[in-house]
């Protein structure tokens, strides 16, 4: 699993210092090397975790440049010889073909990667950030702000997910309130809103577990001894102790969006369908999938192939900031 | 453990009200009978006979009270009670969800329990990386891909006119009438194949953590130690302990059916709780949509409920303040 070096570094995990206490007592010649530092390593070493960010770089580069990679707008009519190029195959100039509305199918799947993309990292963002605060929160006060916290989280969890959303996503339509603060209905940003609004309460659970054992700590103890205030102590030495979940979280969460997002447009309650997205593509193009199979499996490979990567990148931290598998 | 139970209660009403509360801002019953030329007069008395010109909380008082005496009026999808249409859409939906429940269950904890006793073997390393693919594909595109195979790649492959396995229609056949288990049985295979990827995934994971877990605890070195034969100590003290933490995950899963298997019932066109949701919600049909609604949140608050139970209960070590 790890070399004797890391072995000896690493030390009780959540302590910082107890790296150089513990090689000191050992007799061992240990350069110190950053928590960081020592993540990285580990990670390197998972093969596939590095395989997928090679691959997941390679993506969001072909995304964002899209203009590069394509000639065609995401929406351009695309005529041969004055005659719409509608439903084409794969064929040289049109890699997955054309679609009904005769737009090239590449060019949509990387201009709708942007989207996609941009709501799967943006809902894992702004989810884990919340959720982190309502964790911390809850851990660290306890008592009955603690209970009021996880009985929201609870609430949250025993509403049916989807359905949900699909309420949600038609709010801002008919209350022009929900239409000021999240966005216009189906736009990406309500869809960004919306997805996030759902998506805080695992990372809330598992934070507030580490911070009611990290606030038992004697580092927590010195800290208050030394006069820290309550929120000096969360943020700057219950929050980075909780780093390595935070990532794993955030990234895990990345793939779990773009997931939602797609599931969303699948059922029609996503962003606009004129935007294109892989959620959106493929449902658009359900229709032609026994005639026109490249049209769905351009986007749903897409998305397979991104949460594929992204959960082995999330496997690969878990290696790295969690070497021992404290946490399952 | 009493306070688990009570909390339960206030966790219902608070979400069968929040989404009572959404369902009436994002529908409007009235605007869908103004689509039927009713006179204003009509929609006068039509809104008051729904009670929509009443404070929502007086609304949202008066649903529950008639969802608990039993009294849930007329659909305005079906023109007839709601209860039938309802009783069909759950019954689908669970036979679905059990159907498949047991199906990946099984298989989920096979296969994790074979990775964790033969842990980094071919298999446990087989199994690792398919859970990984497994977690990754979702139920639209594994559906999709599945019905592509059955149907267009099956039938230009064996030159057959007809798909390996029906994926429209929903539930049965439309040429059959009544009961016919085989035909039931056929129109189930896809829907359980396409819930029970990421679900493999998911058991075999949890299942083959568990197990690693239980190996090196100090009470399976004593059963060891006792001189116990190492398949009852995998079967007796390994495998049964690993079992109590997908006890709870089952029943919370369990809980959540009852909400549909939305995105599976639409790929399929199979009638569970999901599509009948999706279909009365485009009609703001109110009285159809308030007993989904708490039955729905039911299911979830009193089986998360039964998990906590289960597991208070299983393992002695775990007692719930």
């Amino acid at each position: 699993m790890t070399d004797l070096q890391d072995l000896v570094t690493t030390g009780a995990p959540g302590l910082p210092g107890g790296d150089v206490s513990s090689s000191e007592s050992l007799g061992l010649e240990a350069k110190p090397l950053s928590p960081s530092r020592l993540a990285w390593r580990r990670f390197r070493r998972h093969k596939l975790a590095m395989l997928s960010s090679v691959i997941l770089i390679l993506i969001t580069v072909l995304c964002v440049f899209a203009p590069l990679f394509t000639k065609y707008g995401p929406n351009q009519l695309i005529r041969v010889n004055g005659v719409k190029f509608a439903l084409q195959h794969p064929q040289h100039g049109h890699w997955f073909g054309t679609n009904e509305r005769a737009n090239d199918m590449w060019s949509n799947v990387l201009y709708g990667g942007r989207v996609s993309l941009a709501v799967g990292i943006t809902v894992a963002l702004a989810s884990t950030a919340f959720g982190t605060v309502v964790g911390v929160l809850a851990g660290y006060y306890g008592g009955w702000l603690d209970d009021v916290l996880m009985r929201i989280t609870d609430l949250f969890l025993a509403i049916p997910f989807l359905i949900a959303l699909i309420l949600l996503t038609d709010l801002p339509a008919s209350q022009p309130w929900a239409q000021t603060i999240i966005g216009p209905s189906h736009s990406v940003r309500s869809i960004i809103f919306i997805i996030a609004i759902l998506f805080w309460m695992p990372v809330a659970r598992i934070l507030r577990g580490l911070v009611l054992s990290l606030k038992e700590k004697e580092f927590v103890e010195a800290a208050r001894a030394a006069g820290a205030s309550n929120a000096r102590i969360m943020l700057r030495h219950l929050v980075p102790n909780c780093t390595g979940q935070i990532i794993i979280n955030t990234t895990l969460a990345v793939a779990a969006a773009i997931v939602t997002e797609a599931a969303l447009s699948f059922l029609g309650k996503g962003v606009d369908i004129f935007t294109p997205t892989w959620g959106n593509l493929l449902g658009n193009n359900q229709g032609f999938l026994e005639s026109n199979p490249a049209l769905v499996l351009a986007p749903g490979f897409a998305i397979v192939i991104t949460v594929v990567c992204v959960n082995f990148i999330g496997d690969g931290l878990r290696d790295a900031f969690d070497p021992k598998q404290l946490s399952v | 453990m009493t306070r688990r139970v009570l909390w339960a209660i206030p966790v219902l009403i608070v979400g069968s009200f929040l989404m009572f509360a959404a369902l009436h801002m994002t529908t409007d019953p009235v605007a869908a009978a103004r689509h039927n030329n009713v006179t204003p007069d009509a929609l006068i008395r039509f809104k008051h006979d729904l009670g929509v010109d009443r404070p929502l909380l007086v609304q949202y008082w008066t649903a529950v009270s008639n969802f608990f005496r039993g009294n849930w009026g007329t659909s305005f999808t079906s023109q007839g009670p709601v209860w039938p249409q309802l009783r069909t859409a759950l019954a689908n939906t669970l036979v679905l969800g059990i159907v498949a429940g047991v199906f990946y269950v099984t298989i989920g904890v096979i296969f994790g329990m074979i990775s964790a006793v033969k842990q980094y073997s071919w298999f446990d390393h087989a199994t690792t990386g398919l859970s990984f693919i497994g977690l990754s594909l979702p139920p639209f595109v594994f559906g999709l891909l599945l019905i592509l195979l059955v149907g267009a790649f099956y039938e230009k492959t064996f030159h057959s006119s007809t798909p390996l396995l029906p994926f429209v229609g929903g539930v049965y056949s439309p040429t059959t009438h009544g009961f016919n288990l085989w035909d039931r049985a056929r129109h189930l295979i896809l829907p359980v194949l396409v819930l029970s990827v990421q679900e493999i995934a998911i058991y075999s994971r949890y299942m083959r953590t568990g197990m690693l877990e239980t190996i090196n605890s100090d009470y399976i070195r004593t059963a060891r130690a006792k001189g116990i034969s190492e398949r009852r100590v995998i079967s007796h003290h390994i495998f049964r302990n690993a079992l109590i933490p997908l006890t709870t995950f089952t029943a919370i899963d369990f809980g959540a059916l009852a909400g549909g298997l939305i995105i599976t019932e639409q790929i399929f066109g199979y009638q569970g709780m999901g599509l009948y949701f999706i279909d009365r919600y485009s009609n703001a049909d109110y009285p159809a949509l308030i007993p989904w609604i708490m039955i729905v949140i039911i299911f979830v608050v009193v089986f998360n409920v039964l998990a906590d139970l289960s597991y208070a209960w299983l393992d002695p070590r775990i007692r719930l303040d």
